[in-house]
């Protein structure tokens, strides 16, 4: 594959990873590290979501070079993985945002 | 920033979600009504554009939101409070798959017509535009919802 095209298909991929580090690191900080009642917190220098946000994109962007790499030596696997990581990440993020908001 | 600076900023804010929303929700039907190909790129690069700017307004209120509203809105309706969380949720995942879905939808036009990865690659493309339109309106309508409780 031209280099262009699998530069996008890292991209692709890259995202639709980082939705689903978001759904994981948020299943995790739910259920194995207790916050505080958001009714009693006032103010927290620690942003949860800001740091969350920064880890998945951070992931993402780790995972693109998979992708990259993925596209560029076979880029029917990479349409494919597209598609289930797409539909992973979907899934991932609706379960979490209804079962552990 | 000043109060009345934040309400403006909260204001843009809301406005561009709702175009984004519309943008993404109208790009498909654009592709697919037989417009010239730099129509199409333009009305699914603007409304990704504008999804992005959507989110950086967005991030820019966050922390007002942190310090002056979220305790408030804890106390007085905990499940508006638990609403905005998942509406933080949808509006991070929509903004990352429509920019995966633009990227995806580039990568397809660079794609030879006799390739036989074009019709999964589509299909990817597809999938990914329509949830991140999906999760785009879910948070839109989270928004307006939260709004109506709770305002900057």
């Amino acid at each position: 594959m031209k280099r262009p095209g699998a530069l996008l298909a890292g991209a692709a991929l890259g995202a639709a990873v980082a939705v689903i580090a978001y759904a994981l690191e948020r299943v995790v900080e739910r259920t194995v590290f207790l916050e505080p009642n958001p009714a009693m917190l006032i103010w927290a220098d620690h942003d949860p979501f800001a740091w969350r946000a920064a880890i998945a994109i951070y992931l993402g962007g780790a995972a693109a070079f998979g992708g990259h790499a993925l596209a560029a030596q076979s880029p029917a696997a990479a349409a494919r993985a597209l598609t289930a990581l797409t539909a992973v990440a979907l899934v991932a993020i609706v379960v979490q945002g209804a079962l552990l908001p | 920033m000043s109060p009345g600076a934040i309400a403006t900023v909260a204001r843009l804010h809301a406005v561009l979600a709702w175009a984004a929303t519309a943008a993404l929700l109208a790009a498909p039907w654009i592709a697919r009504s037989g417009a010239a190909r730099r129509l199409r790129r333009g009305v699914r690069a603007g409304a990704i554009a504008l999804l992005l700017a959507t989110s950086a307004l967005g991030l820019a209120l966050h922390d007002t939101y942190r310090a002056k509203i979220r305790q408030h809105l804890f106390i007085s309706a905990p499940d508006i409070g638990w609403l905005f969380e998942r509406k933080l949720h949808l509006a991070f995942a929509s903004a990352l798959l429509g920019v995966g879905a633009l990227a995806a939808l580039f990568w397809l036009e660079r794609t030879p017509a006799d390739a036989p990865e074009r019709r999964e690659l589509g299909r990817g493309a597809a999938l990914a535009w329509g949830a991140s339109a999906a999760l785009a309106l879910a948070a839109s309508i989270a928004g307006a919802i939260v709004a109506r409780r709770a305002h900057f």
